[in-house]
C-alpha cells in the first residue's frame, strides 16, 4: 500500500523542473517522479517560493471501478473520445485547451487516467446532465479526464464527486476540459470528501465563445494535499465566467489553486470568489490571476478572497494578479483574510460557546453550507461521512444534536 | 409573577467598581434582581448602563476593579462569558455583530448543544425553531444566512430575540433592544419579552431609554444610573416619572454627593 509518508506531497518550498526522477527522503531506493504545477502566468519573487508547487507522481495501481460516468447523452469513451472532442471543437484546436495545471501536469493527468470520456451535447432545448463520481473503493489511483463541447444554445450541468471510503490511500485526479460554444450555459458543480489518506490533483480548462456563459462551483472539503489548477479563455463576445471556490482546510492539509482567468473578447465578466476555512496547521495557497488581454474592450474582472484562520498555525498565502493590456476595462481585487476578531469571538461566547466549540463552529458551518448547497442524495451522504469523520457529529436537522 | 425574597435572589451585583482600560466607568454599584422579576435600568447616555449589562455578562472589554457578582448562588465575578451563558444569563445586544462564514442554522444549533437545559434534539429542535420564526415573522431561509451579515437594524433584533426565546436563560439583559426600531419591529420584540416571560418566567433586566417596550410589563423595580453610579431606585412608577420629568433631577443629585 503507498501512503502519504512515501508520497510525500506538495513541496512549495522548492520548485524543480517537470517530471524529474527525484528520490524520495523516506525511501532511497525508489525514485519518485514530480511534477511541477500550478505555475502562474506572472510570477513573483522566486524566494518567495510560491510561483509553483511541486507534487510527486508517483506510480500507483489503478484502483477498480473508481470512476463512474452518468448522463442523458450518449458520450465517447476510449481512444474514440478525442478524436470525437478534436471533431466537435471544430475551430477550438484541443491541444490549446489550458488548464491551470500547467502542460507537463496537464499531460501527466491525460496519462494517468482510469477513465476518458468525451461528450458533445447538442442544443435541443433540454437541460443536459453529466455526472462524474470518482470515488475509490481500494488504494490506488482514480483519475477522469473528461472532454466536453457543448454546443451553441446547448445547456449542461457537469457533478463531480470524489471522495473515498475512511483510511485508506492513493490519489484522485480529474482533468476536465470544456469547450462551450456560442450561447451554451454550463453549471459545474464539484464535491471533493476525501479522507486524509488520500490526494487530489485537479485540472480545469474551459474556453468560451461568444455569450457562452460558465459557473464552476467547487466544495473543496477533504483530502490531505490538494492541488488545483484552473483556466478559463473567455474569448468570446459578452462571455461570462465565474468561479465560486470554497475549501476547508483541517489538520495538516496542503491546498494549491492556480485559477487564471484569460479575458480576451470584447465585454466579458469574470469573477472568481474563494473563501476558505484554515484549522490546525493546514495551510493554502491561491494565485488568482485575472488577465484582461489586448482587445478585451468592456470588460470586468473581479477577484474576491476571505479567509478565516481559526489556528495560530494555519497559514494562509495569496498572489492575487489582475494583468491588464487595456483600456476602457475594470479589474478589482479585495481580500479579508485574518482570525476570528474579538468582538465576534466574545458574541458568540455570550450564547454559551467556548473558544474550542467557536473554532469547531467554523469548521461545521462551512459543511453545513455545503450539505445545504449540493443538489443529490450521494453528494450529502458524501458531506454526512466527511462530518462524523472529521468533527465527529451528524449534519442532519433530523439526527440528534451532539454534544 | 415571581416576586423576590432574600431566599430567591438570582443575582446580586455588589460594591462592583469596573474599569475600561484606564478609566473607571462603573463605581460601586450595588443591585439585586430576583427570580422572575423585571427590573429597568434607565439613566442618560453615558451613564454606564451598557457597561454594567456588559460587566455583568463577563465581558473582557471590562475590569471587575471590586466587588463581587453572584447568580443563581455561584460567584461569577471571574467565571468567563461562556460560563455565564451556560448557567442562564444571557444577553441582548443593542448592535448584534455580523459573523461571516457561519449561517444562522448552525450558529443556534451549536448553541443549543451547549446548555443542558434544553431538550432540544434532532426533530424538536426543528420543530422548535419553526415555531419561534413563526412568533416573530422571521422567514426562514433567515436560517440560511450568515449570522447577522446582511440583516437589517431590526432583523438582527429579532435575532436576537429568537436566540432568547430559543436559550430560555433565567435572566436576560436587554441592552438597548428597542432602539432604532420602528413600530412593527417594536411590536415584534414586545411579543418575544412576553412570550419569552410566559415559556420560563425569566426574569429581566431592560436598559432601555424608551418606555414603548415596556407597556405591556409589569415593572419591580427601576434603577437609574448616573456617572457610573446608580443614583436611584424605585418601583415602576419611577419610569413614569422619567418620562415625564426626565433625569435633571438625578443629574444634579448625583453631582450634588460628588461634590
Amino acid at each position: 500500500m503507498k501512503t502519504n509518508a512515501d508520497t510525500s506531497l506538495i513541496n512549495q518550498a522548492s520548485p524543480r523542473p517537470a517530471m524529474n526522477n527525484q528520490i524520495s527522503s523516506q525511501d532511497s531506493a525508489i525514485p519518485v517522479p514530480t511534477l511541477a504545477i500550478n505555475r502562474p502566468p506572472a510570477i513573483t519573487w522566486h524566494h518567495l517560493a510560491m510561483n509553483e508547487a511541486c507534487v510527486s507522481a508517483p506510480a500507483l495501481g489503478s484502483a477498480k471501478d473508481a470512476v463512474t460516468y452518468k448522463s442523458d447523452i450518449t458520450y465517447a469513451t476510449g481512444d474514440r473520445a478525442l478524436a470525437a472532442f478534436k471533431e466537435a471543437c471544430k475551430s477550438y484546436a484541443s491541444s490549446t485547451i489550458e488548464t491551470g495545471v500547467g502542460p507537463d501536469a496537464d499531460q501527466w493527468l491525460a496519462d494517468q487516467a482510469t477513465e476518458y470520456v468525451s461528450l458533445d451535447v447538442p442544443a435541443d432545448g433540454h437541460d443536459h446532465q453529466l455526472d462524474i463520481d470518482i470515488v475509490p473503493r481500494l488504494d490506488g489511483r482514480a483519475i477522469a479526464a473528461t472532454d466536453i463541447v457543448v454546443e451553441p444554445d446547448a445547456h449542461l450541468t457537469v457533478t463531480i464527486r470524489i471522495d473515498s471510503p475512511e483510511g485508506g490511500a492513493g490519489l484522485t485526479g480529474s482533468r476536465l476540459r470544456i469547450v462551450a460554444l456560442d450561447r451554451s450555459v454550463v453549471e459545474i458543480q464539484q464535491l471533493q470528501t476525501l479522507d486524509q489518506g488520500w490526494r487530489h490533483i485537479d485540472a480545469l480548462g474551459i474556453v468560451e465563445a461568444d455569450n457562452a456563459r460558465v459557473h464552476v462551483d467547487q466544495l473543496v472539503l477533504g483530502s490531505s494535499e490538494v492541488t488545483m489548477g484552473l483556466s478559463s479563455d473567455v474569448r468570446g463576445y459578452a462571455a461570462r465566467c465565474d468561479v465560486d471556490t470554497r475549501y476547508l482546510g483541517q489538520n495538516a492539509t496542503k491546498i494549491d489553486f492556480n485559477y487564471v482567468l484569460h479575458q480576451r473578447g470584447k465585454q466579458t465578466q469574470c469573477t472568481l470568489i474563494a473563501n476558505g476555512i484554515l484549522t490546525g496547521h493546514a495551510s493554502k495557497l491561491l494565485r488568482g490571476t485575472i488577465d484582461l488581454v489586448h482587445g478585451c474592450k468592456g470588460s470586468v474582472g473581479r477577484e474576491t478572497e476571505t479567509v478565516l484562520l481559526t489556528s495560530e498555525h494555519a497559514v494562509n498565502k495569496t498572489i492575487p494578479v489582475i494583468l491588464c493590456d487595456e483600456e476602457d476595462v475594470q479589474g478589482d481585487h479585495g481580500a479579508t483574510i485574518g482570525h476570528i476578531n474579538p468582538a465576534q469571538m466574545e458574541y458568540m461566547q455570550t450564547r454559551g460557546l467556548s473558544i474550542d466549540r467557536i473554532e469547531h463552529l467554523f469548521v461545521r458551518s462551512t459543511l453545513d453550507y455545503a450539505r445545504a448547497h449540493v443538489a443529490s442524495d450521494a453528494a450529502r451522504t458524501s458531506i454526512d461521512a466527511l462530518a462524523k469523520r472529521t468533527i465527529g457529529e451528524s449534519l442532519d436537522d433530523d439526527e440528534e444534536v451532539i454534544r | 409573577m415571581t416576586k423576590a425574597n432574600e431566599s430567591d435572589e438570582l443575582l446580586s451585583v455588589s460594591h462592583v467598581s469596573a474599569s475600561a482600560g484606564d478609566k473607571m466607568i462603573l463605581h460601586d454599584v450595588t443591585c439585586s434582581v430576583g427570580q422572575g422579576q423585571i427590573h429597568v435600568l434607565m439613566g442618560p447616555n453615558g451613564a454606564g448602563k451598557s457597561t454594567l449589562g456588559h460587566v455583568v455578562m463577563g465581558s473582557s472589554a471590562y475590569t471587575v476593579n471590586k466587588g463581587t457578582i453572584v447568580f443563581a448562588d455561584k460567584d461569577i465575578t471571574s467565571a468567563g462569558v461562556d460560563a455565564r451563558s451556560r448557567a442562564g444569563l444571557f444577553m441582548s445586544f443593542q448592535s448584534p455583530i455580523e459573523v461571516p462564514g457561519v449561517p444562522l442554522n448552525s450558529f443556534l444549533k451549536a448553541i443549543v448543544a451547549q446548555h443542558d437545559n434544553l431538550d432540544l434534539k434532532g426533530k424538536r429542535y426543528k420543530k422548535r425553531i419553526a415555531e419561534i420564526m413563526q412568533q416573530l415573522d422571521m422567514d426562514p431561509s433567515y436560517l440560511n444566512r450568515e449570522l447577522n451579515v446582511g440583516f437589517s437594524g431590526g432583523e438582527k433584533k429579532k435575532i436576537e430575540m429568537l436566540q432568547l426565546l430559543l436559550l430560555q436563560p433565567k435572566l436576560a439583559i436587554l441592552d438597548e433592544t428597542d432602539s432604532g426600531l420602528d413600530v412593527d419591529a417594536l411590536d415584534v420584540v414586545s411579543r418575544a419579552i412576553a412570550a419569552y416571560r410566559s415559556s420560563c418566567d425569566g426574569a429581566l433586566l431592560i436598559i432601555t431609554h424608551n418606555t414603548r417596550i415596556l407597556r405591556d410589563l409589569s415593572i419591580d423595580r427601576t434603577h437609574v444610573m448616573v456617572n457610573g453610579h446608580l443614583v436611584a431606585e424605585g418601583s415602576g412608577l419611577l419610569v413614569n416619572e422619567i418620562n415625564h420629568d426626565g433625569y435633571g433631577r438625578f443629574i444634579a443629585e448625583a453631582e450634588a454627593d460628588q461634590q
